[in-house]
Order: C-alpha cells, then sequence, then structure tokens
C-alpha cells in the first residue's frame, strides 16, 4: 500500500523526467521539492563502472543452439483428388503421395522426438537422429556436437528428476533411466575430449567444466540413488576434463564405463 | 519494441517459435548481462550465465502471462543462476549467505569519479536499512524499474515503491544532518 501517493508519484516523475533528459528546472522552481530534484538528480547522474562488450551474438547462436529443433523441409502436398490426369500417372501420384505421407509422418514424428525424455516411446528416434547428426557433420564441428548432446542428456536428467519430483514416475523407474542416461553423457563427453584434436584445449576444458557444474546442480537437486549416479558422471565428467580418464588416455581401450573397465582389471 | 509488439513476440515464443524468442533475447540480453557482470565479474562467466539464463527462461516460458512481467522474471532467473555458481564455487555454502555477500559486493558506481555530493550520498546510504539500500542502488546505479525490483527482491510493486519512498527521505534527512 502506499503511504505518500502523491510524494512517490513526485518521485516517479521526476526520475523519469530525468532518465529521458527532460527539463526538470520546473521542479526546481518550487522550493520545497528543490531538495529531492537535487538528491535525485545525483543519483541519476551517478558514473558507472565500465562493463567490457560482451559477445551477445555468440551468447545468442549458443542459445538458439541450445533450444533448437533442426528445421526438416516436408515435402509439399497437393497431388491428390486430379481426377483429369490420365490413370497410370493418377496412380503414380498416388504412390509418390503415399511416399510423401510416409516421409512426412517420419519427419514430422523425428521432430516430435528430438522433445522426447528417456523412458518415451518415441525417444530411440532421438538418439538415431542425433547419430544421423554426427555423421553427417564435418570433422571441426564434431566436438561441439558431441557437448551439445552431453547438454541434451543434461536436460533430460533434470526432466526425468523432476518427473520423478511430480510422482509422474516412481523411484525406481528414474534410477533406471538415469542410469542409462548418465552413461550416454559419458560417452558423449569422452568422445568430445577424443575428437578436440585442432580445438584449443581450453575452449574445450570451458565447455565441459560447465557441464560438470549443470551435473553438480542436478545433483544437489536429486536424491537416493539418482544423487549417487550423478554424483557419478559428476566425478568422471571431471576425470575428462583433467585429462585423467583412463579410457581417453589409453587410446587402446574400448570406450565403455570407468567403473566396467575398473571391474574388468 | 513497444508493448504490443513485445506481446506478440512473446506470445509466437510460446508456441515454440524460436526467431521469435532470438528477438526477446536481443531485446532484454544487453541488460541482463549488465546484471549479471556486476556480480560476478568476469565477462566469459557472465556470458554463460547469460546463456544459461535465456535457455532455461525458453524452458519455462508459458509460465509468463504479460509481457510486462518478462523483464523482471529474467532477472529473477539470473539472479539464481548466479546464486547456484556461486554455491558451486564456494561448495555448499548456506544459500542465505551467498545472497547476502553478493549484493555487497556489487559495484555498479565508478568510485573513482564521484564528486563531493555523491560520495555523501554513498556514505549516507551505507546507513540505510538493507532492503532500501538495495532498491536504490537497483533503481538508480542499476536502472532497474520497480516491477524488475519486485521479481529480483521477491515483493510486490507496491513495497517496492514505498521502500523507494522511505529511502529517498531517509537520504533527505542524513544528507541535511550531515
Amino acid at each position: 500500500m502506499s503511504e505518500n501517493p502523491d510524494y512517490e508519484k513526485l518521485i516517479d516523475e521526476i526520475s523519469n523526467c530525468l532518465k529521458n533528459d527532460g527539463d526538470i528546472s520546473v521542479y526546481k522552481t518550487n522550493r520545497k521539492i528543490s531538495p529531492l530534484v537535487t538528491l535525485l538528480s545525483q543519483l541519476d547522474n551517478f558514473p558507472r563502472t565500465a562493463v567490457p562488450h560482451a559477445d551477445l551474438l555468440r551468447v545468442k547462436n549458443q542459445v538458439l543452439d541450445r533450444i533448437a529443433l533442426p528445421k526438416m523441409e516436408v515435402a509439399p502436398h497437393g497431388w491428390f483428388g486430379i481426377t483429369w490426369l490420365p490413370q497410370a500417372v493418377r496412380i503414380g501420384a498416388g504412390a509418390l503421395g503415399g511416399i510423401l505421407i510416409v516421409v512426412s509422418l517420419t519427419l514430422g514424428t523425428a521432430v516430435a522426438a528430438l522433445n522426447s525424455v528417456p523412458g518415451q516411446a518415441i525417444y530411440p528416434l532421438k538418439k538415431i537422429v542425433e547419430s544421423a547428426q554426427l555423421k553427417l557433420a564435418p570433422e571441426n564441428e564434431k566436438t561441439n556436437l558431441q557437448i551439445k548432446f552431453a547438454n541434451n542428456r543434461l536436460d533430460e536428467l533434470q526432466q526425468v528428476i523432476q518427473q520423478q519430483q511430480d510422482g509422474q514416475i516412481s523411484a525406481q523407474e528414474a534410477q533406471k533411466i538415469v542410469a542409462d542416461t548418465v552413461q550416454d553423457l559419458q560417452k558423449s563427453t569422452r568422445a568430445a575430449a577424443k575428437a578436440a584434436g585442432k580445438q584449443p584445449k581450453a575452449q574445450v576444458a570451458d565447455k565441459l567444466a560447465d557441464l560438470s557444474n549443470k551435473l553438480y546442480i542436478a545433483s544437489i537437486h536429486s536424491e537416493g540413488e539418482v544423487k549417487i549416479e550423478l554424483e557419478k558422471a559428476l566425478q568422471s565428467t571431471k576425470e575428462i576434463e583433467k585429462n585423467d580418464d583412463p579410457i581417453i588416455t589409453d587410446p587402446d581401450t574400448k570406450t565403455e564405463s570407468a567403473t566396467e573397465t575398473q571391474q574388468a582389471e | 519494441m513497444t508493448e504490443e509488439e513485445l506481446k506478440r513476440i512473446l506470445q509466437k515464443a510460446q508456441n515454440g517459435d524460436s526467431e521469435a524468442f532470438g528477438l526477446i533475447y536481443e531485446h532484454f540480453s544487453e541488460k541482463i548481462y549488465r546484471f549479471i557482470y556486476f556480480r560476478v565479474s568476469h565477462k566469459e562467466v557472465a556470458e554463460d550465465i547469460l546463456s544459461d539464463t535465456f535457455v532455461k527462461a525458453w524452458q519455462k516460458i508459458n509460465q509468463i502471462n504479460t509481457p510486462q512481467a518478462l523483464s523482471g522474471w529474467l532477472y529473477q532467473i539470473a539472479k539464481n543462476n548466479i546464486i547456484d555458481y556461486y554455491r558451486i564455487k564456494k561448495d555448499l555454502v548456506p544459500l542465505a549467505d551467498v545472497e547476502e555477500t553478493l549484493e555487497d559486493q556489487v559495484s555498479p558506481v565508478d568510485i573513482i569519479n564521484l564528486n563531493l555530493q555523491q560520495k555523501k550520498i554513498l556514505e549516507v546510504l551505507s546507513q540505510l536499512p538493507e532492503d532500501q539500500r538495495e532498491v536504490i542502488k537497483y533503481r538508480f546505479f542499476e536502472d532497474l524499474t520497480s516491477e524488475e525490483i519486485a521479481y529480483v527482491l521477491g515483493k510486490t510493486e507496491g513495497a517496492i515503491r514505498v521502500l523507494q519512498h522511505r529511502a529517498i527521505l531517509k537520504l533527505k534527512e542524513l544528507l541535511k544532518e550531515k
């Protein structure tokens, strides 16, 4: 509730006037409010700390990259019901239309799959789409793509934890899904580190550090078996960051979890 | 961008249009970045937190009902991300401690280039109660609106206006005594 609405309104008026470089002399002539005007003027004119320019465009692209789905073009429709065409052509058009419908449904389903989380029926299609993206990507883009997939696994983990907290899935289900997703996350991070090649180490290390931070936050918000799985993933990511991961440092080692490697030994 | 345009773009973004969300990013990113930078003092870290802020905003964009609330809501997400960043850095520091020390370290004002009157204002500002001091800093040193401050501090806009009013009256009194 306002204590003195007129006074508050006056403060707002004068502040807005100052912000818009308006003429405050009309307020200054009023002896009663002149000290207020002076104070607000001084507050408005405080010199500000210089802030280094951010690379906002790079960050924007990063944000859009993290949230966007790949654009897929749907084959045009419109071949059906053209009855004046000769029968052979109509049959051909019908077959082509059928193929186009299947392609559209598949692409549409693929697009829907990219929003899915582990546990959903359509989720395996998401992994297939990601594999296809990886195969088609140029060598110098594979590191970034693997890190993007690792981030996807992290987002999925957060959603699964949320589902468990909302009671949509049981703790047992959540633990199984988290364990599988963590394995995939570890595979992606290792692959990213291996594929880094010519990319500056600091850049890759920064991205891995970012992943570690997010894993840490996710582990804070979880509990029980899920928390344990996330902490394992965090440990593994930190090892990869520091280049201590036994699977990466030994090129003859097959890509599998560090735990499995230790157990085998 | 007018309010109508923002409303239209927000609706598009809520329907899944990432290009529209890109426009929202362009409109708000600069000031959100500044807000973050003052609290982490590192350009790359601020950029990362900015990125996380907008990704989280995209994930929860349907929570926002009006374009007027969008700005304040973004500040709130940014603040929470900054707190998470410090919690990780300082290894499980209690949340209250992080929030407390965080705002004390914020320095959006260039202390070296203050005039005499401004130095006095800064001195008496430290004598205000914490909530009044924060409102003044947000309002005048970081150019946040009352609505934005309300989101950041978790109070109503009315409460913020009252705090601002009291803070300015108190500042006037203290400066008179000086």
